[in-house]
């Protein structure tokens, strides 16, 4: 288990950014992943996929996180979803109810294709 | 012009009465028609004056410092300009006396006493040097030669007695005889000199330039004037020779020892000049690091270390104007100048830094000719400043820019990489005070920061129920271990009547003071919520409308509320993004899931939609255990299903009696696994008993499940 958290993301679309997490996401590496979503969201960016295929431990705080977006962006039409979330991430979201705020899917490719459906009826 | 406001009247008074001496000694010379050649006697005029401008200060020094316990160099209290100044004076006096005397004696019947006279010149010079030796013997004393200034101070008071008894007892005695004694003393004198001539390079060595090249011109001049001492003989009217006289005698070996040491003193000072300056440097440059690390070590006000700075970096670059700037994204600030004044030059200067763009400079870097500079950008105006090469060192402050220090000299091709690796050193010293400066003033704030969360958490702990339900019908048990920070686990009870009850449990995640303030504000709300309870859904969808869009996004609180009701023999379950609870009824142990999201983070009617409702039937005997991530994260080391699952184990393996000894047995486990809180750990065990009421059958869940 890697004690931090590392974030690396790549563009897949036009304001679709995904964000892969590793290690681990709790009240300690919390503030790290937010200025790093604040400064991606204030660059344009309206949906957020994040993969947690790496992610080894998500704390309340953590999640916490990315309720401090969700609202801003789906008010401006964009979302948050999640992909390939493993088995104790998953069981962690379902205990803390999280799986019932965000789309959760099994692929990036399904996420992106979410997104960009959501995108044309926005510009409709 | 200072020097000459600190002439004392002794010196005037010392000056009085030799030049005095010198016009009686010449006036009679020349009036007695003694036949110099003019430009002899020049040359000659010219090497006495030195002379004695280099003497007669010492002994003023030695006569001003109590002579023995001198602790300075008699050369420190030379300077060019003072050098000069005796030099010229003596040279006059001589010259108008020569002048004088032609025209207003141009006689020569004072030629009867002329060598008689020339006497009483050389034992001017024998005490005067005989003074100048002591007061160089004091110099040398604390320089670890007591016993050799012993040893010379014997011979002295030897000399002395011996030159008494001499004058005054034998009188008749030829004089010639007691130079031969006065020689032999001399002689043996002039060994011990000679040894201690040997000691003088080590403080030469050391000594400063300007020392040492005071040191050449003494020497030089003494070399000389002993040489012309050294060639002298005259005989006396009466026809004795001069060296007839023990005072010449005196002069003479006096002469020839100090002819020696003086020759010592100039080879050497000659070859530890270029090493001296070298040194001086060096040793400039060691003093002002240790000064530099005490001011910074010390200091109150930022500008204080930033105007040391930049006086050193002035100072140890040979006076190279030096200039501190503290950066500020892409503006800066001078913080300090030495070396010119800031106001006449406001907008050269201004106008030079701009042009640099001081982000691109990453390391110390020299530009010797700002022609050649290429990742720096200089307007032409630039070159109106007397700089044509610089040196740009950035300050780096927890790997920030946080300012740059320029020194600027008007040659080309000025520093090098030793300037460039002192002046680097200044700046590290810097960097680690300021890093300093704001390290104390974090501290401060901390203290301040920590003191507040300390109320906070008092606050937050007087939340608390301050005693548990006390009923017949149910046993509780609870245990908080509050974190170092402000966690923010709460439970609380609310009773509705004698036969039913609501027990919370929650978190308030969030940073800082903030959880504090809500579990305030939860606590308000449960208050007015409780007078009207029909369900645990219902209340914890009221909280939840009570609190959307209400409170900071950042804030997360999850909540479970049961709702006990003993005349049915029910609980009902409602979870809103809390942990599970466990269930311990006979045997079994079962983590009671039902779905629910969070307090706050959505809309009402979605968070009625998806708050489950669970029903449980309790008998006597059970366990509802209820807890925080903070404990099963501890439990599980840092995984909550781990940690559930071995709460699960506790709670279905352990023998206990009560929920005292229940939360006994977990607080155990807990303290096993790290004392070290993260987040708070809570947890609270009921035990049902005395339910002694028939339960209810038909009991409308749908009413609840609205």
């Amino acid at each position: 288990m890697t004690e931090k958290l590392s974030i690396s993301s790549q563009k897949a679309e036009e304001q679709v950014e995904i964000i892969s997490l590793k290690g681990i996401l709790d009240a300690h590496s919390a503030p790290e992943l937010e200025k790093f979503l604040s400064d991606t969201i204030s660059n344009g960016t309206l949906y957020l996929l994040f993969n947690l295929k790496e992610l080894d431990y998500i704390s309340s705080a953590g999640l916490g996180v990315f309720m401090a977006f969700i609202e801003d962006l789906r008010n401006r039409g964009g979302d948050i979803k999640f992909a390939e979330l493993n088995e104790k991430i998953y069981s962690i979201f379902e205990l803390l109810g999280f799986h019932l705020i965000y789309d959760i899917v099994s692929t990036n490719n399904e996420a992106v294709e979410l997104f960009k459906q959501k995108k044309l009826r926005t510009n409709e | 012009m200072e020097f000459f406001k600190n002439i004392k009247p002794f010196t005037i008074i010392l000056f009085a009465v030799i030049l005095l001496l010198f016009i009686l000694t010449d006036f009679v010379f020349f009036a007695a028609g003694f036949d110099y050649s003019l430009i002899w006697k020049l040359i000659d005029l010219l090497f006495f004056s030195g002379f004695l401008a280099l003497t007669i200060p010492s002994i003023k020094t030695s006569i001003y410092s109590k002579v023995i316990s001198t602790s300075k160099f008699a050369w420190k209290f030379y300077d060019n300009t003072k050098f000069l100044f005796y030099l010229l004076l003596f040279f006059l006096a001589y010259f108008c006396a020569y002048f004088v005397i032609n025209f207003f004696v141009g006689s020569n019947y004072l030629k009867l006493f002329d060598k008689e006279i020339h006497l009483v010149f050389f034992i001017v010079i024998s005490f005067s040097l005989v003074i100048s030796q002591l007061v160089w013997l004091s110099n040398m004393k604390r320089k670890g030669t007591k016993n050799l200034i012993f040893r010379f101070l014997i011979f002295i008071v030897f000399f002395t007695i011996v030159m008494l008894i001499n004058f005054f007892f034998f009188p008749e005695l030829e004089q010639y005889e007691n130079a031969k004694i006065i020689d032999t003393f001399f002689s043996l004198l002039g060994v011990v000199l000679i040894f201690f001539g040997f000691r003088i390079k080590n403080w030469i060595a050391i000594s400063s330039p300007y020392i040492i090249k005071r040191l050449i011109l003494y020497s030089i001049f003494m070399i000389v004037s002993f040489i012309i001492i050294l060639n002298l003989d005259y005989q006396t009217q009466k026809g004795l020779y001069l060296s007839n006289f023990m005072f010449f005698h005196l002069t003479k070996v006096m002469s020839a020892i100090f002819l020696f040491n003086y020759l010592r003193v100039f080879y050497l000072s000659a070859i530890s000049l270029p090493l001296a300056k070298i040194v001086e440097q060096k040793v400039y440059e060691v003093n002002s690091l240790s000064y530099l690390t005490k001011v910074a070590r010390n200091f109150n006000k930022l500008e204080d270390i930033c105007n040391v700075i930049t006086e050193l970096s002035y100072n140890s670059m040979n006076r190279s104007p030096s200039i501190l700037i503290f950066n500020e994204g892409n503006s800066f600030e001078i913080k300090s100048v030495y070396g010119f004044e800031l106001s006449s030059n406001d907008k050269e200067i201004y106008a030079f830094l701009k042009n640099i763009n001081f982000g691109e400079i990453k390391t110390s870097i020299i530009y010797n000719s700002l022609d050649s500079l290429e990742n720096v950008r200089f307007s032409n105006s630039s070159h109106s400043l007397p700089f044509q090469s610089i040196c740009i060192l950035p300050i780096f402050v927890r790997d920030r820019l946080f300012g740059n220090l320029i020194v600027g000299n008007s040659s080309e091709q000025f520093f090098d990489e030793d300037d460039l690796n002192l002046l680097s050193s200044f700046v590290e010293t810097l960097s680690v005070a300021i890093e300093n400066h704001f390290l104390i003033n974090d501290t401060i704030e901390k203290e301040k920061y920590l003191k507040e969360l300390r109320i906070a958490r008092e606050i937050q702990l007087s939340f608390l129920p301050k005693e548990l339900p006390k009923t017949d019908l149910i046993e509780i048990s609870s245990f908080i271990q509050p974190s170092e920070e402000v966690g923010g686990d709460f439970y609380d009870f609310i009773k509705i009547s004698d036969s039913r009850l609501i027990v919370l449990i929650g978190d308030v995640s969030g940073k800082g003071l903030g959880a504090a303030f809500y579990m305030a504000l939860l606590k308000g709300i449960f208050f007015s919520l409780s007078k009207n309870i029909e369900t645990a859904k219902d209340f914890l969808i009221k909280v939840n409308s009570s609190l959307f869009y209400k409170i900071d996004r950042q804030i997360h609180i999850t909540i479970t509320a049961l709702l006990l009701d003993f005349e049915k023999g029910e609980v009902e379950v409602v979870r809103a993004g809390h942990l599970p609870m466990l269930v311990n009824s006979g045997n079994t142990t079962s983590v009671v899931k039902t779905s629910g999201i969070g307090i706050s983070l959505v809309k009402t009617s979605f968070f009625a939609k998806k708050l489950e409702s669970q029903i449980l039937t309790i008998a006597n005997g059970d366990y509802l255990i209820l807890f925080t991530d903070g404990l099963v994260e501890i439990l599980g080391r840092r995984d909550i299903n781990n940690g559930i699952e071995k709460l699960k184990q506790i709670v279905q393996n352990e023998v206990y009696n009560n929920p005292k000894e229940l939360v006994e047995k977990v607080i155990e486990d807990v303290k096993r696994n790290g004392t070290n809180f993260d987040d708070d750990a809570t947890l609270l065990v009921l035990k049902v008993k005395n339910l002694s009421l028939t339960k209810v059958n038909n009991y409308d869940r749908e009413a609840i499940n609205q």
